[in-house]
């Protein structure tokens, strides 16, 4: 039994590892330095690497607030929010962009884009996508982090004088911080690899809204198989980088 | 010192009613209490956790009762002691001081680190320290910003024996030494006996009887007290002519108690109050059984003409003698 489970969860390394060590096969070290080296490409990176950045710091400043409601007070609506945080995994990226799209061709939507930032086709877009998408998993973690938190040592800290805002900073803050670095690393990650919203409502121009994912796919669909491994290499060594790191933090590194 | 008036909390079916009950300044006061008798919403009420739906709760004639829990200026030991595991020693004595922003009172924090030996212990984090060491820590914590009151609740519960007498007296001497006025939840019947001036003892959501700690424990006066103190002399009486009528012995005692005629009430005797005699009035004959307990040894009087044993001190012969003083009612 214990042998079949533990052959059944290395499967898991088997698929995974399997598929990440196939691209191998037509990695062309020369096309990667081509593209790490191509102004189109580089522009991809950017946007990529700025848009995942800003999106997960927007969604931190709403998630650790939020998160932290969740996990120690009682409100209305507070179920729903609850069960909302799995919105964006349980509808499809594309159709998540699609509601955004739709969102901006309704007053409300056209107003905001006339009066505001322009969403649609643009690096906002981008980032409202990624953001959208990320958002559930950020106030996620965020929650999970805030109730590992002993709501006795804030009750202490209150009781021995400390304000909201002070026990905040001073306890809960810096007991939390390992979850939520791990929450942001993760968001980061998956916004990073964010490619369905994105496509939809930012669409894929190039040295305007051209995304490393979004890069990948138009790659494969010009059928240049060495350029797309070597996006893929790079996308996975930027996500799994930050997965190592959020393992490291967590110090749930083990081989 | 701290006056509870009138307070009344109620969550769900459990009511706490506490009609008065006075913290007096610079003594140590216990709550004792069976589980879910109430002690630790009382607690939650005087930290300010939680909000009475009646009565006021006062510290030197100031009303506190809807003060938040960080501006009352109260020290507190919680049973898990919440030492905050990111932070040193020092900082974690500090702490109340940087959240209240005051400036420490060196002379002060010297003297606490002295009585209580923390000094090479400051840089150390929690989880490097012991589980009395720990205790001293959360003790020196609740100290550090002079409160006006501390509250202990439950704190050496976790404690090996040992640890736990020297903790008392580490209590004991601090207490002395500031003349601090201290609040102690416990349910722990030696602790409230070794470490308070004063005793109260919570049942069913209000206090049962408050008094000074000797006089408590050695004469309760409601039965509840007396029965959750562990008082084993407990018997019905009826009042008679000459005295009071136990059924269980089928016998009339002289008493200096007035009970009125053919009322029942219970009477309980304190075992150290029942003498060793050779025959006379108010006298019982029968025989000791000794039953061996962990550091003492219960003697167990088994009169010849009667349906409950008595629990005796001293033993000499076959016949013990209740004086008309020793008993008192518990109603």
């Amino acid at each position: 039994m214990k042998r079949a489970f533990i052959l059944l969860a290395l499967t898991i390394l088997l698929l995974y590892g399997g598929l990440i060590l196939s691209i191998l096969y037509f990695f062309d070290p020369h096309t990667m330095w081509q593209s790490l080296t191509s102004a189109r490409i580089l522009f991809a990176i950017k946007t990529s690497l700025f848009a995942a950045t800003l999106a997960t710091l927007l969604a931190l400043a709403l998630a650790i607030p939020a998160g932290y409601a969740l996990a120690r007070y009682d409100f209305w609506g507070k179920g729903i929010i609850d069960t909302l945080l799995e919105f964006p995994m349980i509808v499809s990226p594309a159709a998540l962009g699609a509601i955004l799209l739709i969102f901006f061709n309704n007053p409300l939507g056209n107003w905001i884009q006339e009066h505001f930032v322009t969403f649609v086709f643009s690096f906002a877009g981008i980032v409202l996508a990624q953001f959208v998408t990320i958002m559930g998993v950020a106030a996620r973690f965020a929650k999970a982090a805030f109730e590992e938190v002993d709501e006795e040592l804030e009750k202490t800290a209150e009781v021995l004088g400390a304000s909201k805002s002070f026990l905040f900073l001073s306890v809960t803050l810096p007991l939390a911080k390992q979850g939520l670095i791990a929450a942001a690393l993760l968001s980061w990650a998956k916004a990073l690899g964010e490619f369905g919203a994105t496509l939809t409502l930012a669409g894929t121009m190039p040295f305007r809204t051209e995304t490393l994912p979004i890069a990948i796919y138009l790659h494969l669909q010009m059928a240049d198989i060495k350029g797309t491994v070597a996006l893929i290499a790079l996308l996975l060594l930027f996500g799994l980088g930050a997965l190592f790191v959020t393992k490291k933090l967590l110090g749930r590194l083990e081989w | 010192m701290v006056e509870i008036e009138n307070l009344k909390f109620s969550q769900g079916p459990f009511t706490l009613h506490i009609d008065r009950l006075f913290i007096q300044a610079h003594r140590s006061h216990a709550l004792l209490g069976p589980s879910g008798a109430g002690k630790s919403t009382l607690l939650h009420l005087l930290l300010g956790l939680k909000t009475p739906q009646q009565g006021e709760i006062k510290v030197q004639k100031n009303s506190i009762t809807h003060l938040p829990p960080n501006r009352r200026n109260f020290g507190y030991v919680p049973q898990h002691l919440a030492l905050f595991p990111h932070l040193r020693v020092k900082d974690n004595i500090l702490y109340p001081l940087k959240a209240q922003k005051k400036s420490p009172d060196t002379a002060f924090l010297d003297e606490l680190f002295a009585l209580s030996g923390l000094r090479p212990l400051l840089e150390r984090h929690p989880k490097n320290l012991s589980g009395g060491e720990r205790q001293r820590v959360a003790l020196i914590r609740a100290l550090a910003a002079k409160p006006k009151l501390l509250l202990l609740d439950e704190p050496f519960s976790a404690l090996d024996p040992s640890l736990k007498e020297e903790l008392w007296e580490l209590l004991q001497r601090l207490q002395k030494e500031l003349e601090l006025t201290i609040l102690l939840i416990t349910h722990n019947l030696q602790e409230a006996f070794v470490l308070s001036h004063h005793c109260s003892v919570l049942i069913d959501g209000s206090i049962a009887q408050s008094a000074k700690t000797p006089k408590l424990f050695y004469r309760p006066q409601k039965l509840s007290v007396a029965k959750y103190l562990g008082f084993n002399n407990i018997f019905e009486a009826i009042g008679v002519e000459k005295g009071i009528y136990l059924p269980d012995f089928g016998q009339t005692f002289r008493s200096d108690l007035t009970l009125p005629k053919n009322q029942k009430s219970f009477v309980a005797l304190h075992p150290k109050d029942i003498e060793p005699s050779k025959r006379g009035l108010n006298d019982l004959k029968g025989r000791v059984e000794i039953i061996e307990r962990y550091r003492y040894k219960l003697k167990k009087f088994w009169p010849n003409r009667g349906k409950k044993w008595i629990e005796i001190e001293r033993t000499k012969g076959e016949w013990i003698h209740l004086p008309p003083s020793a008993f008192f009612l518990v109603d």
